[in-house]
Formats: structure tokens, sequence, C-alpha cells
């Protein structure tokens, strides 16, 4: 319950508030001292910009992070649910491959974005 | 005192010896139903535990001989939920690089603590889960700590690798 209240405020901070111009959000500390851009980096904005459905803009901040949200979503919505009704939707990581494919496909893209030849400001 | 696992594998209990043999009397707990005593470490079945075992009826064989598995249809086991969390908190781990040095090590002891689990709960599985947890979750360490540890070594490297880049 406390967990859900919890979730939901930080999302409702996170659309009304932009990262990239309010101040008080969390910076990367890989990027503040290497200038690299971690797989995680432009999560927030993306979340931000597809929170007020700008899907191009969101993919340009974090094409990772726009694919990965709904499944977050689903899997919140699901331990919600079963936290508050008892009920069980059905789960997306049923196997451990696929977590090894997401966890290869989060460090692929944390080396492909920091290549010179990307131009992702 | 007793704690069971009943059909739906949610655990029961504790309950004393009388409720056992009443449960036993309604069908509700049979010969293969997993049992633990108050202050026992592992989980039996009702036809093992001698003082219990008279209870049952006498069509599940009351005589240990635990070769013979009277259950016709084997349960399907339910996967352990820290499992599957010391997995997702593992990927997580990798995903942010701000909190690594948190989440990786929240994802290796969640993942130490299911296989904690599993081995003292036969009913449960997700070895899997939980040992990719664990693996991703000290791959975050030795990716971002030796890129920080690199940083702290070398403070202009990056700097200049930019400087490099730019055009």
């Amino acid at each position: 319950m406390a967990a859900a209240l919890a979730v939901a405020a930080a999302a409702a901070v996170l659309f009304v508030f932009d990262p990239s111009t309010a101040g008080f959000f969390p910076v990367c500390a890989l990027h503040e001292m290497t200038g690299l851009q971690c797989p995680g980096c432009g999560g927030l904005r993306a979340a931000h910009q597809l929170a007020h459905g700008h899907i191009a803009a969101a993919c340009r901040l974090n094409p990772l992070a726009v694919a990965l949200l709904p499944v977050a979503l689903w899997l919140g919505l699901r331990e919600a649910v079963r936290a508050f009704t008892g009920r069980q939707w059905p789960g997306l990581v049923t196997r451990p491959l696929f977590g090894w494919l997401l966890a290869a496909a989060v460090v692929l893209f944390g080396l492909l974005r920091n290549l010179p030849f990307h131009a992702t400001p | 005192m007793y704690k069971i696992i009943g059909a739906d594998k949610k655990e029961y209990g504790p309950v004393s010896a009388d409720q056992i043999r009443q449960w036993i009397a309604e069908g509700r707990v049979n010969g293969q139903t997993k049992i633990q005593a108050a202050g026992a470490a592992e989980w039996k079945s009702v036809a093992e535990m001698p003082e219990l075992a008279g209870a049952l009826p006498e069509t599940s064989s009351p005589a240990p001989t635990p070769a013979v598995p009277a259950t016709p249809l084997p349960a399907q086991p339910a996967t352990s939920q820290m499992a599957v969390w010391a997995m997702v908190t593992g990927i997580c781990s990798l995903l942010c690089c701000c909190g690594w040095w948190l989440v990786a090590p929240a994802a290796i002891v969640l993942g130490a603590v299911a296989l904690y689990q599993l081995k003292s709960r036969p009913e449960l599985t997700g070895g899997g889960f939980a040992i990719t947890g664990i693996v991703l979750g000290i791959v975050a360490i030795l990716i971002y700590g030796a890129l920080t540890v690199f940083y702290i070594c070398n403070p202009d490297y990056f700097q200049n690798l930019q400087n490099h880049f730019q055009p």
C-alpha cells in the first residue's frame, strides 16, 4: 500500500515537472564524472515525454526506456492487483532466459550509444 | 503444533495435532500433504509422521515406504517471487548507473536469500531466476565499479576522449 502510493506520487511528480528543466531530479553520477551515457540516461526525461504522448521525443532521449516502460508498468500493476485483490495476472518474465536476453540488450545499448558514430546529444 | 501446505499451495497453521486429525477426517489433508512440526527444519509428508499417520484412512498405506509416490498428478511447483525480483533487480542494476552500488548488492542479497529459501521449501522453484539476479548484480558491480575506478585513476581520460570526437 505504502509502496503503491510512493510510486503513484513519484509518477505524478514526473508527469508535472520536466526533468530536463526542473533541477531537483537526480543526475547520473557516471555521466557527471565521465560524460558517458549509461543505459538508463535520459530515462526519466523519456518517461516524462512519453506520459505526455511525445513518443518521438521520448525515443530520441532513450529508446530503451520507451521499450521497457510498458513492461515495468505491467509488472507494477500486476503486483498492485495481487496485493489488493489477490488475483494473479500472467507474468512476463516466466523464464530466466528472458532475463539474460534483456540484460544483454541493456549492455549492448549502453555500448552502442557511447560509440562516436552515434549522434545522440 | 504443525504447519501444512494446502492443495492451494498456501501455508496453514500453526495448528494442533487434533486439528490436523480433524482435517484428515474431513479429507482436507491426506498422506502426501506436506507438514512441518513446530521447531523442525524440514517439511515431511503426513504419512511420515507416526503421531498423525494413524489418523489416515487405511487406503493410503501407513507403512513407511517412501519409494511409492501415491499422488497420481504431480503438483505444479510455484515460482519463488523473491527469485523473480532478484532477477528484475539485477537487470535494473545494469540499467541505472546512478544507483548501481545500491541496486546491485540488493540483487545479490535477494538472490542469495531466495536460493536459501528454495533449499527449505521443496514446493518452490526459481533457482534459475535467483542465479540470474546474482550474476547480473555482480556484472553491474564489475562494469560500473571498473569505470568508476578508472575515472578516479585517470580523471582527464574521458574529457580528452570527448574533445577528440568533437567536430
